[in-house]
């Protein structure tokens, strides 16, 4: 899950662009990069997002607010809930990548077929 | 030899146990709590419980259960000895895409950039009457009315537009004289349209149309402060000779062969019930409340004149709750772009409106023939070319079918006119409804693609799916039955039966 901590440049680290109002760190072995992403891409009419590596099998997210209403405990709390729903879009996609391939395939190879019958 | 038994056991009848999921995706819709809108990659849609969710993903849920039935009756969930659901969908998704075949079947000719009205919100960037240099050639109308038959499909509509298209008469006589040259021989369905102010038709012009069984579009801002205020003309009286134009189409075309559209401005934007009660006052069956649009002279206005999708979709809440409202009263009135809408999410058909398809209309479904012989991707993109932005001219109207499919504005609009491919839409539950417009993106943000968050064609349409997927998790039958008659075309009194099906 999501650990928060204070913003701002880490030793060692690259430094975060921009005055980050909260970053919090995720587990890479809880939440693929991927969904970390598109998590931080739905947030972004609301937030910055800076997105950086944390050691290993962590990333880094520091939220900068765009809006100037940003609530940092209720953005964290949605951005929590944001990970798990993209986790679980990325595993229906996985799980069914071959059946759409198939119906999409079949479908179009279908309308093809209907026609040069005609 | 052992007696024969006379039944198997039961059990031999028993589904296998477990299920496989097909592909779906899945929101929640403010002001539906504890609920999760759950959409197929064909468009069914159910609405579940968080718990029901999480079952389903986790190979859990509850044969028993009203979701498991609802889930599975939508192709959301299959059991794995069934092969009809696969070819269910595969035919539903068939069905959803069968826009793709045929080629461009809406051909739009801008036979004059000239107009009598100075409109705020212009979007073609008129010119003014007395500019000839803007009107489309009788080398040029050949020409294009050559391009429009390289199409393959069967049945095409020819609609014409401006500025004030009515300026050119003559030109529309033009093409029409040589499309019914050619249609006959080669067999086509042609259908003719025109959007028009028709305060210049006449009744020769008239006459002409009605033998043609032309279908026309006008436009209607609202009651009469409101018209005249956005529509200005020098004689301010741009609503009063509208209404009049209106009474003379119908008594020679016909009541039907009518429609009106609004465009809306900020002023609009205060009296949503005003302007739905003007259309149902001069008797037209449908509104189409129509935000403005970021090319011509809407750009420039921007500032006077324009407002956020954040407010336009509060107004037009309001103005579909009134329509509802009166349809309970038996009223006949629909939004337009709402029946676009239910036509996806309701049925499995696509709609002749190319800015909701994926891939993309633009260039696939329509082609737009400009006055200076210019051929572009979309009625947007020749507006945009107005504004001095090429991008998607696909050529010109001496070039091929092929040479247009091929260019390079065709490959642009291909690369970013993929709804399930762009980032956030591939997300998306309204994704099977919904559509890509790479040239609004163009147009607003400078990129095909758009970035979801703030783009105001994803802010519309995601605000505008879940005013109407409120009304469909509530399922009041009489809405249900209202929304069922805007999907299907057919009157709402016929559909009783029928209501329990869509919800």
């Amino acid at each position: 899950m999501p650990s928060d901590h204070l913003s701002g440049s880490l030793a060692g680290k690259p430094e975060i662009p921009f005055e980050a109002a909260f970053s919090v760190t995720i587990d890479l072995s809880v939440f693929p990069r991927e969904v970390v992403l598109r998590a931080c891409y739905a947030f972004a009419d609301r937030c910055h997002c800076w997105v950086q590596g944390d050691g290993p099998g962590s990333l880094l997210v520091a939220f900068r607010d765009r809006t100037g209403k940003l609530d940092a405990a209720d953005t964290k709390g949605a951005f929590a809930n944001a990970l798990v729903d993209f986790a679980l879009r990325a595993d229906i996609e996985t799980r069914t990548a071959d059946v759409r391939r198939i119906l999409v395939a079949t479908a179009m190879a279908e309308a093809a077929g209907t026609a040069a019958l005609r | 030899m052992s007696p024969r038994q006379a039944f198997a056991p039961l059990l031999d009848f028993a589904a296998p146990a477990g299920y496989r999921l097909l592909p779906f995706r899945f929101a929640r819709i403010p002001g539906v709590p504890g609920k999760v809108l759950v959409t197929s990659e064909v468009g069914e849609f159910a609405f579940i419980s968080e718990e029901d969710l999480r079952a389903l993903v986790a190979g859990t849920l509850d044969p028993g259960s009203n979701a498991y039935a609802d889930l599975q009756a939508r192709h959301v969930l299959v059991e794995s000895n069934s092969h009809a659901a696969m070819r269910m969908s595969t035919s539903k998704y068939r069905t959803r895409k069968s826009f793709l075949k045929g080629g461009p079947a809406l051909h739009m000719f801008v036979v004059t950039l000239r107009c009598d009205h100075s409109c705020r919100y212009c979007q073609v960037s008129r010119r003014s009457g007395d500019e000839a240099r803007f009107d489309m050639s009788t080398d040029t109308a050949a020409a294009a009315v050559d391009l429009m038959f390289q199409s393959p499909s069967p049945s095409l509509t020819v609609e014409f537009q401006g500025g004030e298209p009515l300026l050119a008469f003559g030109r529309i006589q033009q093409v029409v004289d040589l499309v019914e040259e050619r249609r006959v021989r080669e067999g086509r369905a042609v259908t003719y349209s025109m959007t028009s102010t028709l305060h210049l038709a006449d009744e020769e012009m008239l006459a002409f149309m009605r033998r043609h069984d032309f279908q026309l579009s006008t436009s209607l801002d609202g009651p009469a402060a409101l018209h005249d205020a956005n529509r200005p003309l020098p004689s301010r009286d741009s609503h009063a000779r509208t209404v009049a134009a209106i009474d003379r189409v119908r008594a020679t075309l016909g009541h039907q062969s009518l429609s009106a559209l609004t465009t809306l401005t900020r002023e609009s934007l205060r009296h949503p019930e005003a302007v739905v009660d003007e259309y149902v006052r001069l008797g037209f069956p449908s509104v189409f409340l129509r935000p403005l649009s970021p090319f011509g002279f809407a750009a420039k206005s921007a500032g006077r004149i324009g407002y956020a999708m954040e407010e336009f979709l509060p107004f037009y809440e309001k103005a579909l709750a009134h329509i509802v409202d009166l349809n309970r009263r038996g009223v006949v009135i629909q939004e337009a772009y709402a029946g676009f809408l239910l036509t996806h999410i309701l049925t499995p058909f696509p709609i002749g409106y190319v800015d909701l398809r994926s891939p993309t209309g633009a260039g696939l479904g329509a082609r737009v023939y400009n006055y200076d012989g210019g051929v572009y991707a979309s009625d947007e993109g020749r507006m945009l070319a107005e504004m001095g932005d090429h991008s998607f001219r696909l050529g010109y109207v001496q070039d091929s079918h092929a040479d247009l499919l091929q260019s390079d504005a065709m490959q642009l609009i291909l690369a970013a006119g993929v709804a399930e491919s762009l980032p956030g839409c591939s997300d998306c539950a309204f994704l099977p409804y919904c559509g890509a417009d790479p040239v609004f993106n163009l147009a607003r943000e400078g990129d095909p693609v758009g970035h979801r968050a703030g783009n105001a064609h994803c802010t519309k349409h995601t605000g505008l799916f879940q005013i109407l997927f409120r009304y469909l998790a509530e399922a009041d039958p009489e809405v249900m039955r209202i929304f069922l008659s805007w999907a299907t075309r057919r009157p709402a009194r016929g559909l009783a039966a029928a209501v329990g099906e869509a919800a």
